[in-house]
C-alpha cells in the first residue's frame, strides 16, 4: 500500500479531491478557494483556471451537479448538494438481496452491465441457478427511459418522421417494446413500438417535458390491433386442430361461430391487417381469414406474391 | 472487463460508486470489485489506493480510511463518500426492469421484499409506473410451475409446430423461463427418450400423474429457441430489410448485413412447416440460399394455402 502522500497533479484524483471538499463545506466556495485546498493547481492564475476549468467539466461528466452562486464580489462560488450525489434508499436486508436476485434472473440483451446500479444490491448470482427471463432490448431503451425520468423529450425517427415525445411509460408485452407518451408533433398521445424507432434516439432540454393531463396511451393488448388504420373487424376461420389454443389465446368472447368439425370463427378488431395477415399465416393450413373482402384479398395478394416470388 | 484508457468521467463515476460500496460492507474482495463494477483487479486496486491519498485538507488525518491487504479492502472509518451514489436513469433502468419483469412472473409477491425495494428505488428517482412488464401467462403455466416446484411428472398433449401434429406425452417438467415473450418449459421427454423444449402456449392440456422425478440441475440457454438437434437443419435466408424484426423475433446463429439493408441470416430448423411459416410471414422477398432442396418451401406452401382461398 502507497504512504498517503497529499494528493498529486492528476485529474481524477484532483477531482476527488474538489468533491470532497464541496461536499463538507457549509458553504459556497470560490475557484481561489478551492484550488488554494487541494494539492496539484498551479500557481499561475490562467493556468490554474484552465485547470479548473477541466476539473469542473469531469465533474459534470461524472455526473456531479455543481451549483453556482454569484458572490457580493460578482465572483463564482461552488457547492454540491448531498441530495444531488447520494441516494438514501434505506433498503432493508431481504430488499437488498430481493433486487440482486431480480438483476442476476432477468436477462435484458442490452446495456445490462454489471455496474448499472448494481452497488445498489446484493450479488445474488449464487441463488439463481439459471435466468428467468430474457427481455430483448435496444440501446435506445436506456435513453428512453432516462426521458422520462430527466422530463427531457424524447427526439426520434419514426415511419420517416421526426418525433418530439413526453415519454410516459415503457412498456413489455409480447416479445415488444413500446413508448407511450404525448407526440408533441401529432398533439395526441401515441403508442410507438421500440424496435420500429429509426436511428437512435436523442434527448431534448432537460426538465421541459410536460404531458397533458389525462389517461396514458393503451399497450395494444393484440399485435393487430396496433397500427395506424381504422379498426375493422375481421373473421377468421380456425379449424379443429388448433381451435382450443386460438381461443385461449385471443379470448373465448372472440368466438363467433363453432362448425359442426370442431373449426371456430373468431371475430377480431384490427387496425393492423399485416400484423393480421403474419398470425394468420403463422396458423398455415389451420386458419382462413374469412371477411371482410379488403383484408381477405391482402392475403390472397401477398400468398400469390409468395407463390409467385420466392425461389 | 474494461481495457486500456479509460475516459477520466467514467474512472470518476465508478470510484463515486465503489467508495459507499465498500464503506458500508466494510471489507470487500478486489475480485468482487472487479466482477461487480466491471473492471481489472489491477485497476480496482489502482484506483483505491489512490483514492486513499485523498480526502479533506491537510490531508493528513481525514483521509479515505481504506487499505488492501491480501487481495481484499477494508474499510475504516466511514467518512466523505459514505452513501450511495445516486444512480442516473440509465443506471437506474435494468435494476428497475429486472425487478418489475421478476414481479411479473405468475407467484411473485407484490408486497414482498422486492416490490418494496423497487419502490423505493423508484420513489428516489422520483419515478412512478413508469416501466410495465407484461409476461403473459398461458393458461397452464401456474400448474407447469408447479409440477417443477414438486418434481411432478406431468401428461401433455402438445402441438409440435415443426410436425405441425399434436402429440400426447410424458415430461419430466424441469425449468420454465420466459424469453422475448414466449414462456418455455425445459424437461426431459419420455416419448423422445431425450431433453426437450416446449412452448408452453403450445401445450393444450396439461395432467398430473403424481408421478416424481429426481431433480436434475438445469441450466437454461439464456436465447430460447429451438435446441439443436440430430433431425435439424442449417438453413441460410437472404431477407429484406423490412424483415429485420426476425432479428428480434428468432434465435439466430448468425447475422450478415447486406448492402441496402437486407440480412443474411443463419438458423437452426427442425421441420419444413416451422420453416414454410417463417417464409410465409416474411413474405415474397425472402430467399433460401441454402440448402437447396428447402429452397422452393415458401412458395410450395403459398400454393398450398391459396387452393384453400379459392
Amino acid at each position: 500500500m502507497a504512504s498517503r502522500s497529499a494528493g498529486g497533479g492528476k485529474p481524477v484524483e484532483r477531482a476527488l479531491n474538489v468533491l470532497a471538499l464541496l461536499k463538507s463545506s457549509r458553504v459556497p466556495l470560490t475557484l481561489d478557494a478551492i484550488t488554494n485546498e487541494v494539492p496539484g493547481y498551479p500557481d499561475e492564475a490562467v493556468a490554474r483556471r484552465a485547470m479548473f476549468e477541466r476539473d469542473k467539466r469531469l465533474l459534470r461528466e461524472a455526473g456531479v451537479v455543481l451549483h453556482v452562486t454569484v458572490q457580493d464580489d460578482n465572483t463564482s462560488a461552488y457547492s454540491v448538494d448531498a441530495n444531488d450525489l447520494e441516494v438514501h434508499l434505506d433498503l432493508e436486508r431481504d430488499e437488498r438481496h430481493a433486487l440482486g436476485v431480480a438483476l442476476a434472473a432477468v436477462h435484458l440483451g442490452v446495456g445490462q452491465g454489471r455496474s448499472a446500479a448494481g452497488w445498489l444490491a446484493d450479488d445474488a448470482r449464487a441463488d439463481v441457478a439459471a435466468p428467468i427471463a430474457v427481455l430483448g432490448g435496444r440501446e435506445g431503451l436506456r435513453t428512453l427511459y432516462a426521458a422520462s425520468v430527466e422530463r427531457a423529450p424524447a427526439l426520434f425517427h419514426y415511419h420517416g418522421e421526426r418525433r418530439d415525445v413526453v415519454v410516459e411509460r415503457l412498456a413489455a408485452k409480447d416479445g415488444y417494446w413500446y413508448v407511450l407518451g404525448f407526440d408533441r408533433t401529432r398533439g395526441d398521445r401515441r403508442t410507438f413500438r421500440v424496435d420500429r424507432i429509426e436511428g437512435d434516439v436523442e434527448l431534448g432540454e432537460r426538465g421541459s417535458a410536460l404531458a397533458p393531463p389525462g389517461p396514458v396511451a393503451e399497450v395494444p393488448s393484440d399485435p393487430w390491433g396496433f397500427g395506424a388504420d381504422a379498426p375493422v373487424e375481421v373473421d377468421v376461420r380456425i379449424d379443429a386442430v388448433r381451435a382450443l389454443a386460438v381461443r385461449r389465446e385471443v379470448g373465448a368472447d372472440r368466438v363467433v361461430a363453432e362448425g359442426d368439425d370442431g373449426s371456430i370463427t373468431v371475430r377480431l378488431r384490427v387496425a393492423n391487417p399485416e400484423a393480421l395477415r403474419s398470425w394468420a399465416l403463422g396458423l398455415l393450413d389451420h386458419a382462413e381469414v374469412l371477411a371482410p373482402p379488403p383484408v381477405r384479398a391482402l392475403v390472397v395478394g401477398w400468398l400469390e406474391a409468395v407463390a409467385g416470388g420466392q425461389a | 472487463m474494461s481495457r486500456g484508457p479509460e475516459p477520466g468521467e467514467a474512472r470518476l463515476r465508478r470510484l463515486l460508486a465503489m467508495l459507499p460500496f465498500v464503506m458500508e460492507r466494510g471489507e470487500v474482495t478486489v475480485a468482487e470489485l472487479a466482477e461487480r463494477f466491471d473492471a481489472s483487479p489491477d485497476r480496482i486496486v489502482a484506483e483505491l489506493e489512490m483514492a486513499a491519498c485523498c480526502g479533506l485538507p491537510p490531508y493528513t488525518d481525514e483521509l479515505i480510511d481504506l487499505w488492501i491487504d491480501q487481495d481484499v479492502v477494508h474499510a475504516g472509518v466511514p467518512r466523505i463518500f459514505d452513501q450511495p451514489l445516486r444512480p442516473t436513469a440509465r443506471e437506474a433502468f435494468a435494476l428497475v426492469v429486472a425487478a418489475e419483469a421478476l414481479l411479473a412472473v405468475p407467484g411473485a409477491d407484490p408486497h414482498g421484499p422486492l416490490a418494496r425495494g423497487v419502490a423505493k428505488l423508484q420513489a428516489a428517482l422520483e419515478q412512478g409506473d413508469v416501466v410495465v412488464v407484461d409476461l403473459g401467462q398461458p393458461w397452464c403455466l401456474r400448474d407447469l410451475r408447479a409440477a417443477v416446484e414438486a418434481h411432478e411428472r406431468v401428461e401433455v398433449t402438445y402441438w409440435s409446430a415443426w410436425r405441425d401434429a399434436t402429440t400426447t406425452r410424458l415430461v419430466d417438467p424441469w425449468a420454465t423461463y420466459t424469453a422475448h415473450g414466449r414462456w418455455y418449459l425445459d424437461g426431459y421427454c419420455h416419448a423422445a427418450g431425450a431433453r426437450r423444449r416446449f412452448r408452453v402456449d403450445r401445450i393444450d392440456e396439461l395432467r398430473p400423474t403424481g408421478e416424481h422425478f429426481d431433480p436434475v440441475p438445469v441450466d437454461p440457454p439464456v436465447e430460447a429457441g429451438l435446441a439443436p438437434g440430430s433431425d435439424t437443419r442449417t438453413v441460410v435466408l437472404r431477407l429484406p430489410a423490412a424483415a429485420r424484426w426476425v432479428t428480434e423475433a428468432y434465435a439466430l446463429t448468425a447475422v450478415e448485413a447486406l448492402d441496402g439493408g437486407g440480412l443474411r441470416v443463419t438458423l437452426e430448423v427442425a421441420g419444413r412447416r416451422w420453416l414454410e411459416r417463417l417464409l410465409l410471414r416474411v413474405g415474397p422477398e425472402a430467399v433460401v440460399e441454402s440448402p437447396e432442396d428447402l429452397a422452393g418451401v415458401g412458395r410450395d406452401a403459398a400454393g398450398r394455402l391459396l387452393q384453400r382461398y379459392r
